[in-house]
């Protein structure tokens, strides 16, 4: 059990930055989620926690100690790979107790060791059978069993779910955060995918060409995205950004996304985005924020028509997708409301969810 | 005269003679020797070009490589030379010993058997060692535990190769040993069986397909290790 932290870490390959100056603290038992785009420095971060990587500059702990110069093996840690890394040539139970019997441990505790941990995963009946004769998700135990029979200080798992299918990653997903409730370590976990930095991490830290967006918990990020970024990399499908002008309307303000539409700005955000009067700005309303307009338009709410350019049934819900000005913007709304393509559709936009872009700084405002 | 009916009497003659037997012993010893020492150096070797990834490790493996193809016709006068240098400067007199062969050979087959491996090696994923790295092993460790249990198709179609080299090679026995006792098989049997212009036929056949025959066997018993090394990362999986 220990706490890591990271100092104004910096990363170069050759001249290339890989990583740009991180700092990051991650308490005792948290679960950490980095997550970003291919080439954002994510899995970079995690092998110089495990020590695979050496900082070019900055300071890495674990637990109080400073590891730069710690080889990976002193560094009480356990990595969960993407491709498993299983040794092929070993039976599950031999590739669970490498690193014990590396160690010397005495033959009784690792059998209860592996068998607790084969337990936990419910691979009890697999410890005799080779990698190769195991599926995808049987050898993501395995690699799982394998740290946790080690018992470490700081799990980090490396995209582990990215070599699944989709329903059995859905499913890996779920194991994960229950082994990570019944063995509650540290936990460093690297993925692009945003769903499962949302519902694994306790708090997900987004980066971005080797520098963090935002740290924070998966609701906060959200719902109070800092940069445009965040704004849309969090929640799928992405947020729509639409560029505009904060317009006065009357007793408030407006946002003027074309000749024909301009919404109104909510009373309680005025204050916010007086500054930005009769500027241009990124004007962002999540797809569940854009729904079908039945009867009355609820406070803070604004009804516009559109006419529908693509429509995407995916059964418990529909995505529409409409033209402002030129951007494609989406909407999802009841498959029992949804037109059809080329029809015209009233839809209403929650403007008490509306974010505002400086475009200049990429900013939330 | 050559007889229309096959019979055992050039057999029995090479396997009775003791000087025929000398020639198959010492290419045994050398052979196996030479097998020894050639694993031993070229699995270090291609493991730390492979893996440790060192200042100038790429060029190095290049330069493995390129020193495999530099043929031993160029180089056994060099070699004579310098064995009389080391003559002249220690005493030791290198020429005309069948061991010397066992210093000899592995400059033919320790750059092959290096590339061989590197390429192997390289075909093994990094997370496999990087996994054994943070499971607490040493580069050793790894090297022994995961790498060669993972490489050892690699390993033994190299241990073929080189075998074979050691076994077949013909020039610097012919160059470096010349008492009877001193020789290996190819050499022997062409310099003790052909006496002035007299070829003994009958023996020098047998005495050839008697050297073909451990090279076949072993490539007999171990043909599906050499296929599987020699199309190493082929394909996936």
């Amino acid at each position: 059990m220990a706490q890591v932290a990271l100092r104004n870490i910096v990363k170069m390959f050759d001249k290339t930055p890989a990583v740009q100056g991180i700092d990051l603290d991650i308490t005792d038992r948290e679960f950490i989620v980095l997550v970003g785009p291919s080439g954002c420095g994510k899995s970079t971060t995690l092998r110089m926690i495990a020590g695979l990587e050496e900082a070019t500059s900055g300071e890495i702990y674990i637990g109080d100690q400073l590891v730069n110069d710690v080889p990976p093996k002193d560094r009480d840690i356990a990595m969960v790979f993407q491709n498993y890394a299983l040794y092929p040539h070993m039976t599950v139970f031999e590739n669970m107790s490498f690193g014990l019997r590396l160690k010397k441990f005495p033959k009784q505790e690792i059998k209860e060791r592996v068998a607790n941990a084969a337990r936990i995963l419910d691979i009890t009946d697999l410890l005799d059978r080779r990698p190769k004769q195991l599926s995808g998700g049987q050898r993501q135990r395995v690699a799982m069993g394998r740290a946790i029979v080690r018992n470490p200080k700081v799990f980090l798992f490396d995209e582990p779910l990215s070599n699944l299918d989709a329903k059995l990653r859905v499913q890996m997903r779920t194991e994960i955060k229950k082994v990570h409730q019944k063995v509650t370590v540290t936990t460093v976990y690297v993925t692009h995918d945003q769903i499962e930095a949302m519902t694994l991490a306790d708090r997900v830290v987004v980066m971005n060409a080797g520098r963090i967006e935002q740290i924070g918990p998966p609701n906060e990020l959200y719902h109070n995205p800092k940069t445009r970024f965040v704004a849309g990399f969090i929640g799928s499908p992405a947020m729509n950004f639409m560029p505009g002008r904060v317009v006065n309307g009357g007793n408030n303000l407006n946002i003027r996304l074309s000749d024909k539409l301009s919404l109104p700005i909510p009373e309680s955000r005025t204050a916010r985005y007086r500054a930005y009067l009769d500027k241009e700005v990124i004007f962002g309303l999540r797809p569940e924020d854009i729904i079908e307009g039945r009867g009355d338009v609820p406070p803070g709410c604004a009804a516009f028509d559109v006419q529908l350019d693509v429509v995407e049934p995916m059964g418990m819900e529909t995505m529409v997708y409409f033209i402002v000005d030129g951007t494609e913007v989406c909407g999802r709304v009841n498959p029992t409301a949804a037109g059809n393509a080329g029809e015209t559709m009233k839809l209403v936009g929650d403007m008490n969810h509306m974010h505002l872009i400086d475009p200049a700084t990429d900013q939330v405002i | 005269m050559v007889g229309l009916c096959p019979d055992a009497e050039n057999y029995t003659g090479l396997l009775t003679d003791p000087q025929f037997l000398t020639f198959f012993k010492n290419s045994a010893v050398v052979s196996v020797c030479v097998v020894s020492v050639t694993m031993v150096i070229a699995v270090l070797a291609a493991f730390s070009l492979a893996r440790m990834g060192f200042w100038g490790s790429a060029t190095l493996a290049t330069g493995v490589f390129l020193t495999y193809l530099v043929p031993d016709t160029l180089l056994f006068i060099p070699l004579f030379k310098i064995f009389a240098w080391v003559h002249d400067v220690t005493g030791i007199e290198l020429i005309n010993h069948w061991w010397v062969l066992i210093v000899l050979y592995p400059t033919l087959t320790v750059p092959f058997c290096t590339w061989i491996m590197i390429g192997y090696f390289a075909s093994i994923p990094k997370e496999l060692d990087e996994a054994a790295l943070i499971d607490g092993a040493s580069y050793f460790q790894v090297l022994t535990r995961i790498f060669i249990p993972v490489a050892l198709p690699g390993i033994i179609a190299a241990m073929i190769f080189c075998f074979t080299v050691s076994w077949a090679n013909f020039l610097y026995p012919l160059a470096f040993t010349t008492s009877a006792d001193q020789l290996v098989l190819p050499v022997g049997i062409v310099t003790t069986l052909i006496k002035g212009d007299v070829f003994n036929w009958g023996q020098i056949m047998t005495g050839a397909l008697l050297g073909a025959a451990p090279p076949l066997i072993i490539y007999a018993f171990l043909m599906d290790y050499y296929i599987s090394g020699l199309t190493a990362g082929a394909t996936k999986g």
